[in-house]
């Protein structure tokens, strides 16, 4: 992409972009009013944010160089550090989900045949070397299944990257990366997690008797069924020679981290990029699918951020007893606590409260619409699916009767705290 | 050609305009109460008083902001064509029709004729030269000094007084007429004297694109509330209570229209009359006649409203000529 202006007019302030993603991320933090359904390409945001009466961009008619090809395109959407992010692709990959390389194609008008994903995925590959590591931690012969058939083509996946000897050991930290390995696939990295981590100490984790790997794959379709899958990575559910892994997209890139890390270090930045999401009450979302899920480890190290994303449902899906406003062992969503004094966790749980922030008035009947409009059946059938207990459907009835009485974030808030 | 010259020549039109809509007709269309301000424009676009802005967007032909001195201090106006292209992939949202200005200008004129002139941002058309040499039309938006988008604004002191919710409630009852479903955070301004101000009205009478909450994804209808609940009028002064009685909710939120459907029974002949004056410069008869079907199927609908026929959230089709979409 050739560099472009964005002028903020009422504002004065000028945003120069020298790539596309930047200038996407940017558009979704600052002006998501833009990103409307027409809107597939940089030169359809760019026309919609002129269309505008308070923006104004630098033309396309100074460049002179030919426009880039629809291939060229797809590769450096297919190359972006998060393709599921990505606006051009994800209409196409929330109705064909998991085919990144056919939203790439899609998305710039090109058929997704055969060809051309051969050839798409030859140009990814030029612009990324895979390099195949010389100790490969799991054997040619290794039985791969996906325990569910919509895991299918992971397991195929992490079958290819075993022949191609693109498998090797992930060093993450934490409690739960023990184990934990690196597959890189021609979509890119996925890790493979070991259902044999330690458990959280937290309430009510130890009443539910499915393990870590299934918990991470009915995590992400729980999220899915919620409608938040943009939120989180795409995880399965697989057994390796018998053992049960979770096979989680991982999540790298420019700019993305662990939350814990940019609450450190650019605070500003990590408020400037939350507070449109409080606004819209996405954060609320968030929060009330976690309690829903029954999550008691969504601290910093769980989140992503630029863009964020939830990750690690490992310990999620806790029993009856789950108690967040009374269990020390619990974290309130670090996205809700970023707001909150840091003796915010040794409070009890009526001052804690008032600490959480409020959505907009516009961002809390966005969070009561969608909580009127979830799917409850299609969430039982995901745990049924997963054989995960009732306490989830519990919270989830709970949740909603709350936000009949109270306004929709602050019963949100009213969970992780004083109950609801 | 001065710096002034310069930036408004290169604003380019569509120039399939002219065909869709007589602009020579809209010099008769400035408000008394802003009378002053194309011939102070004008001398800034012919003098270069203060010249352009430097705006930031290089070699943009979209639009320009220039500097008028006004009695009252420096103030910025914005320039831009008033026939704007719409980008084809944004055709199906919108409509091609380039009638922006004429949109614009006709928004504008629908708020004084409603006592409401206040809430809108001042416009107008203007003439300037082009690369050619031959005169071009442009609308020139000025901008309101020290205006804020609600977005920006404390939202402590939003929909605090019985004024601000009578106005946030006209501004929904307006935008519901006009088929406005572009009220975002960034076109609806807070001004110094804390009243609401309306901008950017280039996207109105397309009555292409229902106004919707995200669970309404089919629905090709609107509805008086979905403009209120579903809109930055709501970061304002939010439509419903939260009520579990849903019947309750939603008798509560039409009350809370009484108001501003006395407003509009006592206004509506002459925002009608007013309509049917800006009609008449919409030359294409396809267009002329979408708009036409819709804006008067509306106004009939808050008639009705207003006559206490009815509540906020029954629905008005989208009407394509006549017929529903």
């Amino acid at each position: 992409m050739k560099s472009v202006e964005v002028v903020d007019l009422l504002h004065g302030r000028a945003h120069h972009f020298d790539d596309a993603d930047a200038l996407w991320r940017w558009a979704q933090l600052h002006a998501p009013w833009a990103l409307d359904p027409g809107v597939q390409t940089e030169e359809d945001l760019l026309d919609r944010l002129a269309l505008a009466q308070n923006y104004d961009v630098s033309a396309a008619e100074d460049d002179q160089s030919p426009a880039p090809l629809p291939m060229d395109r797809a590769v450096e959407a297919l190359g972006a550090a998060h393709p599921y992010a990505h606006p051009a692709l994800r209409p196409h990959l929330v109705r064909d989900e998991g085919d990144v390389t056919g939203a790439a194609l899609r998305a710039y008008g090109l058929e997704p045949t055969k060809e051309a994903r051969e050839t798409l995925r030859m140009l990814v590959r030029g612009v990324k070397p895979v390099e195949s590591p010389k100790d490969q931690p799991l054997p040619e012969n290794t039985k791969v299944i996906a325990v569910k058939p919509e895991g299918e083509d992971v397991a195929e996946r992490v079958r290819l990257a075993i022949r191609d000897r693109s498998v090797s050991e992930a060093h993450l930290g934490g409690k739960h990366s023990k184990g934990t390995l690196f597959v890189k696939t021609d979509q890119g990295i996925w890790l493979l997690k070991p259902g044999s981590g330690g458990t959280s100490p937290a309430l009510g984790v130890a009443q539910e008797h499915v393990g870590q790997a299934a918990r991470e794959a009915v995590g992400y379709y729980a999220f899915k069924v919620l409608g938040l899958i943009e939120w989180v990575a795409r995880a399965e559910l697989l057994t390796i020679d018998g053992r049960p892994y979770a096979a989680e997209k991982y999540l790298s890139g420019d700019g993305i981290g662990p939350f814990i890390d940019a609450q450190k270090g650019a605070n500003a930045k990590l408020r400037a990029y939350l507070l449109p999401l409080l606004r819209d009450g996405t954060l609320h979302r968030l929060a009330a699918a976690d309690f829903v899920l029954g999550n008691p480890d969504r601290h910093g190290n769980n989140v992503l951020v630029f863009p964020m994303r939830l990750i690690d449902h490992g310990s999620a899906f806790a029993g009856p007893a789950f108690d967040p406003g009374q269990d020390r062992n619990t974290f309130t969503p670090c996205y809700l606590r970023f707001w909150s004094p840091a003796d915010y966790p040794t409070r009890p749980a009526e001052e804690r409260l008032p600490m959480l922030p409020a959505a907009s008035a516009l961002g809390r009947r966005n969070v009561a619409d969608w909580l009127a409009g979830l799917d409850r059946g299609a969430l039982e059938a995901v745990l049924k699916r997963y054989g995960v207990g009732d306490a989830t459907l519990q919270r989830f009835d709970q949740l909603r009767e709350a936000a009949a009485r109270y306004h929709a974030d602050e019963a949100v808030n009213r969970a992780w705290t004083t109950g609801v | 050609m001065n710096a002034a010259h310069e930036a408004v020549a290169k604003l380019r039109s569509d120039p399939a305009g002219p065909d869709v809509v007589d602009h020579a007709g809209e010099d008769a269309w400035v408000p008394k109460q802003h009378q002053h301000l194309p011939a102070l424009f004008a001398r800034t676009v012919e003098e270069g008083v203060r010249g352009a802005v430097p705006n930031g967007g290089r070699g943009s032909f979209r639009k320009k902001v220039l500097k008028l001195d006004l009695p009252s201090g420096p103030h910025r106006t914005l320039v831009k064509p008033y026939f704007e292209k719409i980008p084809p992939r944004l055709v199906e949202r919108y409509g091609a029709d380039p009638h922006t200005g004429w949109a614009e200008v006709s928004s504008q004129a629908l708020y004084h004729a409603a006592k409401i002139g206040h809430l809108h941002q001042r416009v107008h058309t203007a003439w300037v030269p082009g690369e050619d040499g031959a005169s071009k039309p442009v609308v020139a938006i000025h901008l309101e000094p020290g205006a804020t988008t609600v977005a920006d604004a404390d939202w402590g002191t939003l929909g605090r007084t019985a004024q601000q919710r009578l106005h946030v409630r006209q501004l929904a009852l307006m935008d519901f007429l006009k088929g406005y479903p572009d009220r975002n955070y960034i076109n609806l301004c807070l001004t110094r004297g804390g009243h609401l101000l309306s901008i950017d009205h280039a996207l109105c009478f397309r009555y292409r694109t229902p106004m919707r909450l995200h669970t309404q994804e089919d629905d090709r209808s609107d509805s008086v509330a979905d403009y209120h609940r579903a809109s930055a009028l709501d970061l304002v002064d939010p439509l419903e209570q939260p009520l579990k009685d849903r019947a309750e909710v939603e008798r509560q939120a039409h009350r809370s229209y009484d108001a501003a459907l006395n407003w509009w029974q006592r206004v509506s002949p002459r925002v009608k009359r007013v309509f049917r004056d800006r009609l008449a410069l919409v030359k294409d008869p396809a267009l002329r006649s979408h708009i036409e079907a819709n804006f008067m199927a509306r106004a009939r609908h808050l008639d009705a409203l207003s006559r206490g026929e009815g509540t906020i959230y029954d629905r008005v089709p989208l009407l394509t000529t006549g017929e529903p979409i």
